[in-house]
C-alpha cells in the first residue's frame, strides 16, 4: 500500500484559507471514517494546528490519485470550490511522505522552526485515528517512527535551544545572569507595544514582580494591571531603581533618561548585585557609558539583533545537522518497508517447505507409527521441524536483507517461480 | 607484596575514574543531551566513593591518616574538593562547574599517584592528633578555596561574554552570574572560619612541639598560610561588610588562590627551611613498612 500526504500550511496558504480548513481534534473522528470512504483509503490520519491541515493516507485502490481524492473530500467538506483551492495544495507520495512527516514532526517545516508543540499535536492527532481505528500496519509504524525521529533531532541538534526573536533573546540573556526569573523585578519604563511584548516574554518565564513608570500615567496603570505589576510616577523612577533586576526601558524620549551616575546609585543601594539593563528604545534611553558599570549588563536594540543573527546561523547548522538525521532515518525506515514487502513472500515460502515436511512426518507415522512410541515419534517431527528451519533460515536472511538493500524483488520472483508460490498474497492481518 | 599491588590497582582505577569524569566534563561542554549531565554526576560521585574507599584501604595499610606527605595529602585534597562539589551540586545544581572542578581534581590525584613512594614522612611529632587535626582542617579550608576559584573563574568567563556581548557555545552549560557569586561567597564563608581554626591549632602545636625551631615566622607555609588568611579576611570583609560583589570579588577570590599556589611553590623550593621526615617513610613500592597482616601475604 502506498502512503501519501495532501495537505495545505501556512507557507502555501494564508490564515483565512487554514482557518476554514482546519478542524478540532473533536471534529476529527467522523471526518475520518467519512474521508476513509469518500476517498477510498484503508488507513488515515488527519493533522489539524493553526499552521497546517494535513491529511495522510493509505491507498490500495488507485494510489496515483489518492492525494487529490483527499483534497477533494477536504475542499468539499467546507463547501469551497476545490478547482480555487488546487494551487494552495500540496502532495507527496511514497518516500516523500515519509520525508515530509519526519520534517514536520521534526520541527522544520513549523513557522517557527525548532517549536516543540508540533510534536504534540501529531501525537494527538495521531492518537485520535489509533482510537477510531483508522491506523494499520502502514501508517502506524510511520507515525512511531516519526515521533523516534524527532526526538532524536532535539536532542542531537538542540534545535529548540536556539532563541532567533529580539524579546526571548533578551529573556534568555536574563536568566544568563540571574537564572530562574521567579522572584526577580523587571522595571519597565514606557508603556508601547515593544515594552507590552518584552513583558510578555519575561512573564511566560516566571515574572511576577513588575514595576511600570510611564510619563502618562493612565498608560503605565493599565499596563501595570495587565501583568499584576505596581505603577509608579515617571519622577520616583529614581528612588525605586535599585529594586529593578532587570531594567526594561522602551520609552520615545529623544534624550537618555538613565545616565552612568543614576545607574551607579542604583547599584550601590542594591548591594552592588548584578543588573541587567534593557534598552529596546530608539533613540536610546540609556547613556552606552552605563556597560562599563561592573555588574550592569546593558543591551540595546543593535546588541540584541546582533545576537539574534549569530542564532539564526547557528540555526542554519542545526537544520543541516537535523537534515541529515532524518535524511538517515527516512533510509532506514525505506530498508523496513522494502523488507515488510517481502513478509508474504517469505511467509508462503515458510509454510509450503513445512506443509511439504507435514505430508512426509504423516507418511512417516502411517507407516511405523504402531512401532514407535509417542515420544519417539514427537522428537521424528521435533527434527523434521529443525532441518526445514536451519535450510530456510540463511536463504530467508538473505532474502530480507537483498529487500533491504532494494535488490530483494529479483530474488522474490525467483523463489515464487521456483517453489511454486502464489506471488500476489494478501497481506497479512493487521497488528 | 600482595597488598602493594592492591593498593597501585585502587589507585589506578580511582585515576581512570577521575580522567573518566574530567573527559566527560569537558565534552559536556560541547555537548546538547541531557543524559550528558547525569553520567557526569555518576562519574564524579563514583570516583568520590572510590577514592574514599581506597583513602580508608590507604590509612589502615598505612597506620595513619593520609596526611603526612605531600602526595598522601593530595589525594585527601583531591576527595576534599569532590564532597564540597557535590554538595553543591545536590543543592543548587551546579554540574556547569565541573570542567573547572574535575580537571582539578584529576591533577591532583595524577600528581599524588606520581609521587606517592618518593616522598619522606614527617618526624614523628607530626602524628599528634593536633597537628594531624592541623593539617585537615589547613587542606579541608584549601579544598572549599579551589571550589571558590572554579566558581570565580566561571564567574569571569560568563561575565565577559556578556559585557562583550558575544555567545561562546562552550559558555551554555555554566551557571547563571549570580548563582555562580552566591557558590564563591559560601564557599569562601565556609574555608575561612576552617583556615582560622588550622592556623590556631598549627599555632598550638609549634608552642607545644616546637616543630619549625625558634625562628617559625620566616618558614615559607607559616607565611603563605599568614597571607592567604589575610588575603580572605580582606575578601570576607568586603563581601560582608561593604557588600562589595561581582567581578572585582572574583578577580580577588582568584588572585587569592594563586598566592596559596606561589606560596605552595616557594615552601617545595625552600624545603629545606621546613624539616620534614628523620622517620624513615614507607614507600609503596618497596613497602619497607609491612602494614597490619603484611606477613601473610
Amino acid at each position: 500500500m502506498e502512503v501519501f500526504i495532501a495537505g495545505i500550511n501556512h507557507k502555501s496558504a494564508s490564515l483565512d484559507v487554514r482557518e476554514c480548513l482546519a478542524l478540532s481534534y473533536e471534529d476529527i473522528p467522523p471526518v475520518l471514517h467519512a474521508l476513509r470512504k469518500t476517498a477510498e483509503l484503508e488507513e488515515a490520519v488527519i493533522v489539524s494546528t493553526c499552521n497546517r491541515v494535513e491529511i495522510y493516507g493509505a491507498a490500495a485502490v488507485e494510489p496515483d490519485s489518492a492525494p487529490e481524492r483527499a483534497q477533494r473530500f477536504l475542499a468539499e467538506l467546507r463547501g469551497l470550490d476545490y478547482g480555487a483551492l488546487e494551487p494552495m495544495f500540496y502532495s507527496h507520495l511514497g518516500e516523500d511522505t515519509v520525508s515530509h512527516l519526519f520534517n514536520v514532526a521534526s520541527s522544520l517545516d513549523s513557522l517557527v522552526v525548532g517549536e516543540t508543540q508540533i510534536l504534540a499535536q501529531v501525537r494527538r492527532s495521531f492518537l485520535v485515528a489509533v482510537q477510531e481505528h483508522c491506523v494499520g500496519r502502514t501508517l502506524r509504524p510511520l507515525f512511531e517512527r516519526a515521533f523516534t525521529v524527532a526526538k532524536e533531532v532535539h536532542t542531537a541538534t538542540g534545535i529548540g535551544e536556539t532563541r532567533v526573536s529580539v524579546s526571548s533573546v533578551a529573556v534568555d540573556l536574563a536568566e544568563r545572569i540571574f537564572g530562574d526569573l521567579s522572584g526577580h523585578t523587571v522595571f519597565v519604563t514606557g508603556a508601547g507595544a515593544t515594552a507590552t511584548l518584552a513583558m510578555t516574554h519575561f512573564h511566560d518565564r516566571g515574572v511576577r514582580n513588575f514595576i511600570v513608570a510611564n510619563r502618562t500615567s493612565k498608560h503605565g496603570e493599565n499596563l501595570a494591571k495587565e501583568f499584576g505589576g505596581e505603577a509608579i510616577q515617571f519622577d520616583s523612577i529614581a528612588a525605586r531603581l535599585h529594586e529593578a533586576d532587570v531594567l526594561l526601558t522602551a520609552t520615545g524620549s529623544y534624550k537618555p533618561i538613565f545616565d552612568a551616575d543614576m545607574l551607579n546609585a542604583a547599584l550601590k543601594k542594591r548591594r552592588y548585585r548584578p543588573m541587567y539593563v534593557l534598552d529596546i528604545a530608539v533613540p536610546r534611553d540609556v547613556h552606552p557609558e552605563v556597560n562599563r558599570i561592573a555588574n550592569i549588563y546593558l543591551y540595546d536594540v543593535d546588541d540584541l539583533e546582533a545576537v539574534v543573527r549569530e542564532n539564526l546561523a547557528e540555526r542554519e547548522e542545526k537544520v543541516a545537522h537535523a537534515l541529515d538525521i532524518i535524511g538517515t532515518e527516512v533510509g532506514k525506515f525505506r530498508a523496513y518497508r522494502r523488507q515488510l514487502a517481502a513478509e508474504p513472500v517469505i511467509r508462503a515460502w515458510r509454510e509450503a517447505a513445512h506443509a511439504v515436511r507435514q505430508a512426509e512426518f504423516e507418511r512417516l507415522k502411517n507407516k511405523l507409527g504402531e512401532n514407535l512410541t509417542k515420544e519417539q515419534l514427537e522428537e521424528i517431527e521435533y527434527a523434521t521441524e529443525r532441518v526445514v528451519n536451519r535450510f530456510l533460515g540463511g536463504a530467508i536472511d538473505k532474502l530480507k536483507e537483498f529487500s533491504r538493500n532494494g535488490t530483494g524483488a529479483l530474488y522474490m520472483e525467483a523463489v515464487a517461480d521456483l517453489f511454486e508460490i502464489e506471488k500476489n498474497l494478501p497481506p497479512p492481518g493487521e497488528g | 607484596m600482595a597488598k602493594t599491588a592492591l593498593i597501585h590497582a585502587f589507585m589506578l582505577v580511582c585515576l581512570c575514574t577521575h580522567a573518566a569524569t574530567t573527559f566527560w566534563a569537558l565534552a559536556h561542554l560541547f555537548s546538547r543531551r541531557a543524559f550528558g549531565t547525569k553520567v557526569l554526576r555518576i562519574l564524579a560521585v563514583v570516583g568520590a566513593v572510590l577514592t574514599f574507599i581506597f583513602l580508608v584501604v590507604f590509612s589502615w595499610w598505612r597506620g595513619h591518616l593520609p596526611l603526612t606527605n605531600l602526595p598522601e595529602a593530595l589525594f585527601l585534597l583531591s576527595w576534599f574538593i569532590l564532597i564540597p562539589f557535590l554538595i553543591m551540586d545536590y543543592k543548587y545544581g551546579m554540574t556547569g562547574l565541573a570542567p573547572l572542578v574535575m580537571p582539578m581534581v584529576f591533577l591532583l590525584f595524577l600528581a599524588a599517584s606520581v609521587m606517592v613512594g618518593h616522598q619522606e614522612g614527617l618526624r614523628k611529632e607530626y602524628y599528634s592528633g593536633l597537628i594531624i587535626t592541623h593539617i585537615a582542617f589547613a587542606f579541608a579550608s584549601y579544598a572549599c578555596f579551589t571550589l571558590a576559584l572554579a566558581a570565580s573563574l566561571a564567574y569571569l568567563i560568563r561575565d565577559h561574554e556578556l559585557k562583550s556581548k558575544r555567545q561562546f557555545r562552550v559558555t551554555r552549560v555554566l551557571p547563571p552570574l549570580e548563582k555562580l557569586d552566591f557558590i564563591a561567597h559560601r564557599a569562601l564563608l565556609v574555608g575561612f572560619p576552617l583556615l582560622t581554626v588550622a592556623l590556631v591549632l598549627g599555632g598550638i602545636g609549634q608552642a607545644v612541639f616546637n616543630l619549625l625551631g625558634e625562628s617559625w615566622y620566616t618558614d615559607p607555609r607559616v607565611v603563605t598560610a599568614g597571607i592567604t588568611w589575610i588575603v580572605y579576611s580582606i575578601l570576607i570583609a568586603l563581601r560582608l561588610a561593604l557588600d562589595r560583589r561581582g567581578r572585582g570579588i572574583a578577580i580577588m577570590t582568584v588572585a587569592a588562590f594563586c598566592i596559596i599556589v606561589i606560596g605552595f611553590v616557594v615552601f617545595r623550593t625552600m624545603q629545606s627551611g621546613h624539616r620534614t621526615g628523620t622517620t624513615p617513610q614507607v614507600s609503596i613500592a618497596t613497602t619497607a613498612t609491612p602494614g597490619p597482616d603484611e606477613g601473610a601475604s
